[in-house]
This record gives C-alpha cells, structure tokens and sequence, in this order.
C-alpha cells in the first residue's frame, strides 16, 4: 500500500516535473481557474473526482466542476450550443463513435502532443487528434460458468446449434455485434453490410435481445442465456457481483469499446481542459478506474499490478484489439440501425 | 373609477402566468415544430429547411406506422383496464367512512412515489426468467416455465399498474363530490345496482372519468421506461422510438416529427372523446 | 284492535362499542303521520334509515301490512323517502326525476304520462317540468323531492329533516302543504325532525326520543300535558325543573326553604317540573301563594313578559305573564313576589324519572 501511494506520489511530481520546462509561469497562470466536466453520473463520475480532480488538480488550483447527465442529453446540449462563442462545458466524456460525430460536426478541438504531453504514452491503435481515449474494454464472449462446458472462441460459435435461443444480445451496442461478426467472417470488422444475413438468423433464431445492459446478469444467472457478447470490464464487474460468469476472447479478435474525452472548440477554459486530459492520462489516475471499474488503461505506460492485473490480464498469445474504423461507423449507422429496428420487430 | 384599476390588476395578475405559459409551453412547442421541418445530415446534425420529409417518412413506412398502432393499442387497453379495475377501488375509498379510509388512500398514493423505471425493475423480478413468477411455477410444478416478461402482456400490467392511482384518485374525488343520499334516492325508488349504477352514478361520475381516461391515455401513450424494460428491444412504442431517434441517432428532424406525431395523435383522440362526453351528457 | 299497519319492535342498532338505537318499539297506523323528535344524535335518524332499509338493524324487527322487512334491500320496500339535502338528481329534469321511480317499475308510458301530469299538479310544479333542480328555487326543490316519492305511490313516506334546508318563513308553509298532500293521498308517513315546532304542527302523533330510546309516544297533548320524564317535560315546550325533597305537601329545597305543593305525594327525592306559562304571580302574602320569590329579571317580550326569579335557596325559575293588552312589568328587578300554580300544572317525578302519583289534592 505505502509503495504503491508513494509510486503514485512520485508520478505525479514526476508529470510536473516533466511538464515544466515549458513556459512555467504561463503555464501556472492559465491552467488556474475552473474546468467544467460533462461525464456520465454514478462510479465514474466518483472515479473522475477520486483519481484526477482531488489528487492532481487539486495541487494545482484547478477547480472541477461536473455537469452530470446522460451522454445523449449532454451530446444535445453541447449541439444546441455550437454557435455559441463561449460554451460552458470544457470537457466532454462520450463514447468514441460520439466524438467523431462531434468531430465531423467541427465541435471539437484539435489535440496534440503540445498541448496534452502525456498523449505521446497512448496505446497508438486507440490515438485519433479530436478526442482522448480515457478508459477501454474490449469484446468478449461471456458465459455462464455452470451451463458452458466448452466456452464459445469464435462469433461462429455463437451461431451454433449449441447455443441456439441461448445468445444475449445488447440492443444497445448492437453496432459492435455487427463489427465482431464481421471480423469473423471477412477478417474485417468494417465489412457491415457482409454479415446481415447471419445476424438476421441469428436474431430469429430466437436468441435474445435486451435493452438495458443490467438485465443481462439476471438472464445469464436464470438460465434464460447461456452466452453473448459484452465489455471484459462487465464479465469483471458481475464477477465481483458473484454470478458465475466468466469471458472468452475471440480467436478473430475483440472490437472495443473506448470511452474518451474532447474539448469543445467553444470551451471557456481551454488550457485547463489540457491539463485535464494530461492528468487523465496519468498512469496513477488510469489505474484507478482499471481498479474500480474493470477498463483497461489506454495510456500504454499504466501498467497494472497485483490481483487487478490478474484479473485484467490479456491471455497468451494476446488477442488481436481491434478498434472500430469510426468515419466508416458513422457512414453506416443509419442503414445499420433501421435495418437493425425492423429486423427486431419482426413485422 | 373602479373599472381602470381592476382591469389593470387583472392584466397584472395575468401578464406573467400568459408569459410563463407562452414561455414554457408555446415556445418549445414552436421551436419543435420548426426543427420537425429541418433537414437531418450526419455530419452536420441538423440542416435549415423548411421539408415535410420528416412527417412522409413516418407516415408511409409500415414499419412506423405499425409502431403508432401499437402504442395506440396499448394505451387505450391500459386505460380501459384502468376504468375497469380503478372505477371499485375509487368508488370504495370514496364510499368508505372507515378509520383505515385514509390508510387506502395512502396505500393508492404510495406507488406514485416511486419512479417508473424502478417500478418497471420491480415487475422484471415478478415476470423474468427465475423471477417470481417463474420460480413459483418451478416450484408448483418442476419443469415447467412462466417467461411474461419482454411480452406485451408485460407492458400492459407495467403501465397499468403506474397509471391506475391516477384513475383511481381523480374518480375517487369526483364520485367524493357525488351526494351518497343521491344514490340512496335511486334506491329508494326502486333502481337495484346495476341501474343506480348506469342512471345516476355513471352519468354523474362521467366527468371524472373522462378526465381520468383522457390522464392516463396521455400517460399511457407517453410511456418510455414501461415499454423500454417490460417490453424488451423487439417491443416497440412512440416515445423509446423517438428517444432512440433523438439521442442515439442524433436525428433531432426526425425526433421532432414523431413528437408531433404522437401529440396529435393523443390531442385528437383526446378532443375527441370529450367533444364525445359533452354532447352526450350535456346536462351533467 | 286490529294490526297496526307498520310495526316497529325491539328495533336496535349497534356501531361497533355504542349503541345508536335501542330497543325501539313503535305501532303506526295506516294514513296516520308520526313524527320522530329529539335532539341531535338521539336514533331517530338511524331509526327512519333502518326502516328505510339504508341501514341494518342489529336486533329488532320492522313489519309493514304483517311482513317482515329484515334483509329486504330498499329498492324493494317502496318507501318513498324525502331528503333533508333533497337529494335530487342533478342530470336530470324535474319531470325525469319524478318519473325515476315509475321507470323503474317499468310503468306504461301512458300510465307515467298521466302520473307525471297528476303528481307535478299536485306540488304545482307543472311548469317547471323540463327545468333542471339547479334552476329551481330550494323550496320548488323541496316540492320536486317530494312530488318524485309520492310518485311512487309508497306504503310509506319517509321524511327526514324535509323542511331544515328552507328559509325560516316558508317553513310553516310547506309544512302545511306536506301535511295537505299526506291527508289527502292518505298516506302514511314517518318524519324525523329535531324542530319541536314543526313536530307539533305536523303529526298525529309524535315519538320523543334521546340518547337511542324512545321517551314517550303520544299526542301533542299527552306529551305537553302529562310527559312521562323529566327530559320530556323540558324537551317539548320547556319547563321549570326543580330538584328537592317531598315532605307533608311541601317540596323542600336543598338549599333551605321550600315550596308548598298543590297536591300530596309520597315523601322522598323529587322533581318539580312546571312550565313557565302555568306559573302566576300573587301577592307574597295570598293564600294561593306557594313561595316568596326574587325578581331578578324581567323582560318584554310581546305576549308576555318573563320574569327570571329566584327561589328562596336560590334555584332560578321562569315564569311567563301573559300580557293580555293591558299590562306591561307588575315587578321590576330586585322586587319580591309571591308565584302560584293550581294543581293540574304540577308534575312530579321521583329519582328515576318515573312520574309520581298523586295521593290527594289539597285544598288551595
């Protein structure tokens, strides 16, 4: 405990050590003041204020301020207010695919090494210049451990007779399920359109769809699914919760999913926004949230030790990461997500 | 002398109500109005246009339209059931000169502390897999299986059970308001039940139920965490439709448009249904 | 004698510890009006609602014409009942609320027809048919009530309360009218009031009663001249109650002197009921005077001055002086008189309330 806090401690002097010799005086001068966060409530938002806001901004005069909602109702309003020459969110925590739409959109700011030093450590896969990734946690196949002799080790698994009518599907990350059968089956998770009739099967095959991630562990525990595809940090969450449940990486790969943080082009205090995204990106503050929350740190620097490296540890040979070819996504998602709705319905 | 200053106190009292109203119900109303017209673009969210594209869209695809007849189907069902099962327990309470009257009350008023989303979370433990229901029906006889949830059977009770307190307290306060000695008149002229009830509770509770009626109907064709939870991702309704429309696909034209489509939908059959009542019982 | 037409026996009611009705008895006649009378809250409201069949009795039995109407529910026991709210049907018109009861009975349309015209005729409402009760005046109200339960043309009519709800100078009116239509149909009616007034106006005879028991039953008369109790003699027409202890033919006070009696009694606690009308003033030294008195009071009131006196021990008493148009006060506050009475206005009643026999009257 007293060589991990003090490791921590040294990091972090070490991260303003190394952010010094850049024009310390203005440096100080600007990055006072209040950073407003947009981020979801709940643990992460507790997280954000544990592992950043009181242990490295606090140091260094920064006042964090969360404004705390759901990521569409937050997405809305930072639209809502493009035009405006002085928003009031500084920082915007949204998934990946929603940063590039902001992106596109020209709501975000460009990032680089100059303003953000600490973006040279991370992982390159998951590096884009619009929007930092924060956390990630890649697909895999959950299963019950009790009902699933053989684990699934491939999407194709999950078409099998074996499986039928046991699949879990998450209506709300319906999008990676296309990318993870793609993957599978063309070796390309980009390759959307290939897939649909799989899935179409799949679907009515009577496998079953849910809305809300939390009905996934009580249909797993009551035998009502047997498998389907979740975040790593799901299977570790309900694990913690006592289901007998555990995951299995597909031999193609895991698409993942990346939560990230960007700067409104509009944001009042943008040099603070900066040295947010630094000190998110410390490896301290990372392996808090791998700690509490299962999310693989996406600063390739956090190393993680002890029972949660265990725990999160990537088996040998370490599976192939995928990350999503967003622009192709965001070309996708209106054809995919009507075809997907009627697809459902059944009618 | 007196009539200029109590018109201007009038239009002192009613000025900021008029503003308030104008402010927090017709603007909002406008602007969803205006953006129904807009133009959605991926990249741009939202393009200036004045297109009824929004409206065609919905309105010849089976697909939507379907939805809107489910949503429809389901409400005037809830609210049927409501009147059905809300009409005994109201009439009761109101009758009721029991101590434990205000203890009824209270046990009506109770669930409408509780949110939705939670009371829907209830019911999935009632109705899942393993859940209640199910666990029962294993133990009665091994084997077999109860799976109501994800059913429209599900959303039904869901929205049934959120919205019945409102039925029963607004009949409760409108047959309160009926005179017991009324009713006691029909009997003593020689109506039984059935026709005290239909020629005189029913005609003078009519009021109260169409307000009622038209309360929950509203509720009942606005439900989103009901339908969301209970009915499960192939179970489609208005409002998680227009949500997904609006917060998941960033498509605010299109949102705007089933809003529209919905509140006229609710507004028409609503106007309908109390133009319906009025000339029936005009008296009353 | 033959079969009373409505026979209340033992009649009781019961909510949970208290009892609201006990054990009434009651024989009324065919076409005879009798009127329940009390204070608030005595039975006699509970008693009209039980035999109306709104409430179930605990104990008794109600007979009308020799049947037992126990358990029959009172859409079936034709009584027509009129409401102290009225209770009118506010959907509906005057001539569809008199016809309520006939559309029930599914009557011919010629006969509701022709009933409709009679009854409406009958309360002179003939013009205000297609009125609705909430354009009528209360009193026009009050006639709808009543035209819709003699409709019916019921075994018997129920009032409650009918004329509390109308203005003080048209009560006199519409109790006339109700008595009017009540001889005339020849029907029978039991009416609860708490008004001693309209009570005596209205019945043949009445019913007294107060904390669930009935008190006495009998004419105006009986009850003003010879009540069975200190309570009755107070509640119809008022009297002057007197606590004391009867010895030889006086009436001794507690608090010292005594009163002398009219009539011989048997010795033992007493009290000395007498209405202020009975009592006159003599001069204190008469013959016929029976106690030397304290004027503390005297006030005019029109047909007679009352004097509030005080007896010798203090207890007060009224008395009342008929003006007779050519005196005013005879005595002024801080006088001293003497009060008679003859022996037909004195009443006696032991500790129990039981009225005491005269042994033999003595000689003024």
């Amino acid at each position: 405990m007293i060589e991990r806090a003090s490791r921590r401690h040294l990091l972090g002097l070490g991260a303003a050590a190394a952010s010094l010799p850049f024009m310390p005086h203005v440096a100080r001068a600007q990055t006072g003041g209040r950073v407003v966060v947009s981020t979801w409530g709940g643990d992460y938002a507790g997280l954000l204020g544990s592992n950043i806001d009181k242990p490295i901004l606090g140091p260094k005069n920064i006042e964090v301020t969360q404004d705390v909602g759901t990521e569409p109702a937050r997405i809305a309003k930072l639209i809502a207010q493009r035009r405006l020459p002085r928003g009031n969110v500084d920082i915007i925590c949204a998934q990946a695919p929603s940063c590039y739409d902001l992106n596109e959109a020209g709501l975000l700011e460009p990032l680089d090494e100059t303003k953000v030093p600490n973006m040279r450590h991370v992982v390159p896969e998951l590096r884009n210049n619009y929007a930092l990734p924060h956390i990630f946690s890649p697909q895999v196949f959950i299963y019950n451990t009790e009902r699933v002799q053989a684990p699934p080790t491939t999407f194709a698994d999950l078409m099998a007779d074996r499986f039928k009518g046991k699949v879990g599907l998450l209506d709300n990350s319906f999008t990676y399920i296309v990318m993870a059968a793609a993957l599978q089956k063309t070796g390309d998770a980009m390759n959307l359109q290939a897939v649909k009739p799989e899935l179409e099967k799949l679907v009515r095959d009577g496998n079953k769809t849910y809305t809300v991630t939390d009905a996934f562990a009580p249909a797993l525990r009551s035998g009502e699914i047997d498998v389907g595809p979740v975040w790593q940090a799901r299977v570790i969450f309900w694990q913690k919760a006592g289901v007998a449940v555990r995951g299995s990486f597909p031999q193609e790969g895991s698409v993942v999913y990346v939560s990230s943080m960007g700067v409104p082009k509009n944001a009042p205090n943008k040099a603070a926004a900066f040295a947010y995204l630094n000190a998110m990106l410390e490896p301290a503050a990372q392996r808090g949230f791998a700690d509490s929350m299962g999310y693989l740190p996406t600063n390739a620097e956090a190393t993680l030790e002890g029972e949660v490296a265990q725990r999160l540890a990537l088996p040998e040979p370490r599976p192939k990461l995928v990350a999503p070819d967003y622009a192709k996504l965001a070309a996708a998602r209106d054809d995919l997500n009507d075809w997907w709705r009627r697809l459902l319905d059944g009618r | 002398m007196s009539a200029r200053p109590r018109g201007l106190t009038a239009g002192l009292l009613v000025g900021p109500a008029t503003l308030l109203v104008m402010g927090a119900l017709v603007a909002p109303l406008l602007l969803l109005a205006r953006t129904s017209l807009n133009r959605y673009d991926r990249t741009q969210f939202m393009v200036e246009a004045l297109t009824p594209e929004n409206y065609a869209r919905f309105l010849v695809d089976p697909f939507y339209t379907g939805v809107l007849w489910t949503t429809l189907w389901i409400a005037l069902l809830t609210t049927a059931l409501c009147l059905l099962f809300g009409f005994p327990i109201a009439y009761r309470l109101a009758r009721s000169q029991s101590r434990w009257k205000s203890a009824g009350v209270l046990l009506v008023i109770l669930p409408l502390f509780i949110g939705s989303t939670v009371r829907a979370l209830g019911w999935m433990g009632v109705l899942g897999r393993g859940g209640l229901l199910d666990s029962a029906a294993a133990a009665l006889s091994p084997g077999s299986s109860v799976a109501l949830l994800y059913t429209p059977f599900a959303v039904v009770l869901g929205i049934l059970s959120i919205n019945l307190p409102y039925m029963v307290l607004t009949l409760q306060s409108v047959i309160e308001g009926i005179d017991a000695r009324v009713e006691e008149a029909a009997d003593s002229l020689g109506a039984d039940g059935p026709r005290r009830f239909l020629h005189v509770v029913l005609p003078l509770a009519l009021p109260g139920i169409a307000t009622g009626a038209v309360l929950v109907f509203i509720l009942a064709m606005n439900a989103y965490a009901t339908p969301l939870l209970l009915g499960g991702a192939r179970f489609q309704m208005m409002a998680p439709m227009l949500f997904r429309e609006y917060a998941v696909n960033n498509n605010w034209p299109f949102a705007a448009a089933i809003a529209f489509i919905l509140m006229i939908t609710t507004l028409t059959l609503t106007a309908a249904s109390s133009a319906f009542v009025q000339r029936r019982y005009k008296a009353a | 004698m033959s079969e009373p037409y409505l026979r209340i026996a033992g009649l009781t009611k019961r909510f949970g510890a208290t009892t609201a009705v006990r054990g009434v008895d009651l024989d009324v006649r065919q076409g005879e009006m009798v009127v329940l009378l009390g204070p608030s809250g005595c039975g006699k409201t509970t008693t009209l609602r039980m035999v109306a069949g709104f409430i179930e009795a605990s104990e008794g039995r109600i007979l009308l014409e020799g049947r037992d109407y126990a358990g029959l529910p009172p859409h079936r026991r034709e009584m027509g009942m009129v409401f102290q709210s009225y209770a009118l049907f506010p959907h509906m018109t005057v001539a569809a609320n008199v016809i309520f009861g006939l559309r029930m009975r599914r009557l011919p349309r010629a006969e509701t027809e022709a009933r409709l015209a009679e009854t409406l005729e009958m309360v002179k409402l003939t013009a205000m048919a297609d009125r609705y009760p909430r354009q009528l005046s209360g009193g026009q109200q009050q006639r709808v009530a009543l035209a819709r339960a003699l409709a019916i043309r019921p075994k018997v009519l129920l009032l409650d309360e009918p004329l509390s709800n109308l203005d003080a100078n048209l009560r006199q009116q519409v109790a006339r009218e109700i008595r009017g239509l009540q001889r005339a149909a020849g029907l029978t009616a039991l009416m609860v009031t708490h008004d001693q007034d309209e009570a005596m106006t209205m019945a043949d005879r009445l019913v007294v009663m107060n904390e669930g028991t009935v008190q006495q039953v009998g004419t105006q008369e009986e009850l003003y001249e010879r009540p069975a109790n200190p309570f009755v003699a107070r509640f119809i027409g008022h009297s002057n109650l007197i606590a004391g202890t009867v010895a030889g033919d006086a009436l001794a006070l507690p608090g010292g002197g005594a009163l002398r009696l009219a009539g011989h009694y048997a010795p033992g606690t007493a009290t000395l009921a007498i209405r202020p009308e009975r009592v006159r003033l003599a001069p204190p030294e008469a013959a016929e005077a029976r106690a030397t008195v304290l004027v503390e009071d005297a006030t005019y009131v029109g047909a007679h001055v009352e004097y509030l006196l005080a007896l010798p021990d203090g207890t007060r008493l009224i008395l009342h002086d008929p003006t007779d148009g050519g005196g005013g006060r005879r005595h002024a506050a801080g006088d001293r008189a003497g009060i008679a009475w003859d022996l037909a206005s004195e009443r006696l009643f032991d500790s129990a309330g039981a009225p005491l026999a005269l042994r033999t009257p003595i000689a003024a």
